[in-house]
């Protein structure tokens, strides 16, 4: 070969790479996100814009290097399962699921593809992963609330409203199946606080309204409701019902005291969907979702809306509000 | 001789066709040689014996390569003259440079662990005095109720704190109060013979091992008893993922971090919180064999502890935060080595084998290697 040749070929296949670079844009980058909520719902919004602003500050801008595929359930599971396995069938690098039912739904289409859960009550009882601190497969995300925060329900329920003497835990079993997580705790603590617990399946509206009409009409009823994707659809006519037969209502997040609910605990969800994106983001740079662990709740909010109290008739303790991160008024 | 000087003279003088003539002159003396080799070795019938036998026969013999045979040696002198004094040139500014980026770099990560062990002990401070607030004397009469609303009162306070329970001087449960499950008054439990009513008794104060709830969350009991011999022990559960609000905050380099382990390695606090909730045990993974070395490596007084991998060059320096908590443990700060910068594939392998161990990959570079600049 001929020196001039040489050189050229050499600097060429040097300077190669920097061209290439330069020519080709980034790589598009596709993740799923199955929502078990409503899309009109404006809650749920907030909780989507969180992930998708978390992935905004980490570099990926939805048409530049992302494409996201969203899909919504609106908690309903015969939807669920067609919506699975349609997001599936584009072939996402990775997917955001919410809720117990959708995350299950999902894990019955793939086993390769990564999953990262947001609102899962039970993970290791539900068979999504093999322990909180290594998942072990494509699965693994953030658990919402831990079983014993049922006892806390109840009793806060019992000090806001001491009247109560017998509370209906109400949750849809077919979008709830982890019901018994939560019921055994709570039964624990209501056999303590004098409260006698019952369950109150609903799978409609129709039920819904049947549930509460019938505390209503029992004196001493208070509702305990549990954290289920349907019971977070149906929430407003959850709270407008148990107003309307003058039930006090423990929930289990902030949305349903904001809503107009009496007394809610649990976590801040919005957060929860900006700390996923971290995780997604790292799936998309290579990390091994085996080795991601789960993450635990570790801020709890307890919120009171004295409206409400004051429409039931009910004062609220010093003790009550010294423990309130929130009080609306 | 005359020959070669005739040449070289000739090709030196005309300098645009300097390096072609050089060239073209060793080609062919290059392909009489290669020429003269296949005959050879054909006549021998490729015995290679022979042809070793007739290179050197040739070199011996040497007739027509002695001018060759002095080129080679100009050659060679002036290739040993430059390229060792070239080396050894290197070598010597490698190792004052190599020396003086290791002390900068020292100098800067003694710095930053000094900044986190101050930040944890405040945090620790913090706590221990909040929970003292809590356990102060009550009037008597008051009863549980009021211990109960300061208890409350302390939780909002502390997020760190997830359960706080009141002992009596029989070390007997009196009220709990917890974020995480319900509330008990009155329960009776004796705790008496548990570390944290007994050392708390004895010390004051006692501080747990760092223990691991639900296998992943890293929590540290901290027991505070009451001034004077009928008043009780408060023990607080902290939560040490709060550690990780101070310590993600802290940037040593772009790809080094400020990291918290206790006594026995295990980590307890890192900028990446899923290594921590998945209760890695540093002492066992090869590259973080400081936090052992460094604890003896810490002098009585508290003085930093410095180590460098042996094989991945990673600096480390430690220093003990919240010396009278044995849980707090050491504070290191970790960066990369300095003389890495001069070798890009050096690099490459260090942050790979790093980041192999971690899972750890940075959010502000793709791969890393190539576009990802170091200290």
């Amino acid at each position: 070969m001929k020196r001039r040749e040489f050189i050229a070929l050499a600097g060429g296949a040097a300077a190669w790479p920097l061209s290439v670079r330069a020519q080709f844009p980034e790589r598009m980058r596709r993740i799923g996100v199955l929502m078990g909520y409503s899309e009109n719902d404006p809650e749920a919004q907030n909780r989507l814009a969180a992930f998708t602003q978390g992935l905004v500050a980490l570099g990926w801008s939805e048409g530049r290097n992302l494409r996201s595929y969203i899909r919504w359930t609106a908690g309903d599971m015969n939807h669920t399962a067609t919506l699975a396995s349609e997001l599936i069938a584009l072939r996402p690098e990775v997917i955001l699921s919410n809720t117990t039912p959708v995350t299950a739904a999902l894990q019955r289409e793939t086993h390769t593809i990564p999953l990262v859960f947001v609102i899962v009550s039970d993970p290791v009882g539900s068979g999504f992963v093999k322990s909180l601190s290594r998942p072990g497969g494509n699965i693994m995300g953030f658990i919402n609330l831990e079983a014993s925060l049922a006892q806390k329900w109840v009793e806060l329920l019992k000090e806001i409203a001491p009247s109560v003497t017998k509370t209906a835990v109400m949750f849809n079993p077919d979008t709830a199946p982890y019901a018994a997580y939560y019921i055994q705790p709570l039964q624990v603590a209501a056999a303590a606080f004098g409260v006698s617990p019952f369950a109150a399946p609903v799978r409609s509206e129709h039920d819904i309204e049947a549930a509460i009409a019938a505390l209503g009409r029992e004196p001493g009823s208070g509702l305990v409701l549990m954290t289920d994707s349907f019971i977070h659809v149906h929430r407003k006519t959850i709270i407008e019902l148990s107003s309307r037969h003058k039930v006090p209502t423990m929930g289990y997040g902030d949305i349903i005291t904001r809503d107009g609910g009496l007394i809610s605990y649990g976590i801040d969800s919005i957060d929860l969907f900006a700390r996923a994106a971290p995780y997604v983001d790292r799936i998309l740079r290579g990390a091994n979702p085996a080795e991601l662990p789960v993450e635990q709740p570790t801020k709890f909010e307890l919120m009171i809306n004295l409206r409400t109290a004051k429409e039931l008739g009910l004062t609220v303790s010093p003790a009550l509000f010294a423990r309130a991160n929130e009080v609306m008024e | 001789v005359t020959q070669l000087r005739t040449r070289l003279g000739t090709a030196v003088g005309t300098s645009a066709s300097t390096l072609s003539a050089l060239s073209r002159w060793i080609c062919c003396k290059s392909g009489m040689l290669v020429r003269s080799l296949r005959t050879a070795w054909n006549k021998a019938g490729g015995d290679d014996g022979v042809l070793r036998w007739m290179l050197r026969s040739r070199l011996r013999t040497g007739r027509p390569h002695r001018t060759r045979s002095l080129l080679r040696k100009y050659a060679a002198l002036l290739v040993a003259l430059v390229g060792g004094s070239l080396i050894i040139n290197a070598a010597i500014e490698m190792y004052y440079s190599y020396g003086e980026s290791r002390e900068a770099l020292i100098a800067v990560q003694r710095e930053k662990a000094q900044g986190a062990a101050a930040v944890i002990e405040q945090f620790v401070k913090e706590i221990e005095g909040q929970v003292g607030w809590a356990t102060g004397f009550l009037p008597a009469g008051s009863g549980l109720d009021q211990r109960r609303f300061d208890f409350l009162r302390l939780l909002r306070q502390a997020p760190a704190i997830t359960e706080v329970s009141y002992l009596d001087s029989d070390g007997r449960e009196q009220i709990k109060v917890s974020r995480l499950a319900m509330d008990t008054l009155a329960s009776g439990a004796d705790l008496s013979q548990e570390p944290k009513f007994a050392e708390a008794r004895a010390k004051k104060r006692y501080f747990s091992p760092v223990y691991f709830r639900k296998e992943s969350e890293p929590y540290l009991t901290l027991a505070i008893a009451g001034s004077g011999r009928t008043s009780g022990v408060t023990v607080a559960e902290v939560n040490l993922k709060f550690i990780w609000d101070v310590i993600s905050r802290i940037h040593v380099g772009k790809a080094g971090a400020a990291y918290v382990v206790d006594e026995r390695g295990l980590l307890i606090a890192h900028p990446d919180i899923g290594i921590v909730l998945r209760k890695t045990d540093l002492a066992r993974l090869p590259e973080y064999q400081c936090p052992s070395d460094l604890k003896r490596s810490i002098g009585p007084r508290g003085s930093d502890g410095v180590c460098t991998h042996r094989h991945t060059g990673v600096v480390g320096v430690c220093r003990p935060a919240a010396e009278r908590s044995a849980a707090a443990g050491l504070c290191c700060a970790r960066a990369y080595r300095v003389c890495a910068r001069r070798w890009p594939p050096v690099r490459c392998a260090c942050r790979r084998l790093v980041g192999a161990s971690y899972g750890h990959t940075d959010p502000r570079s793709g791969d890393g290697c190539g576009t990802h600049r170091w200290w």
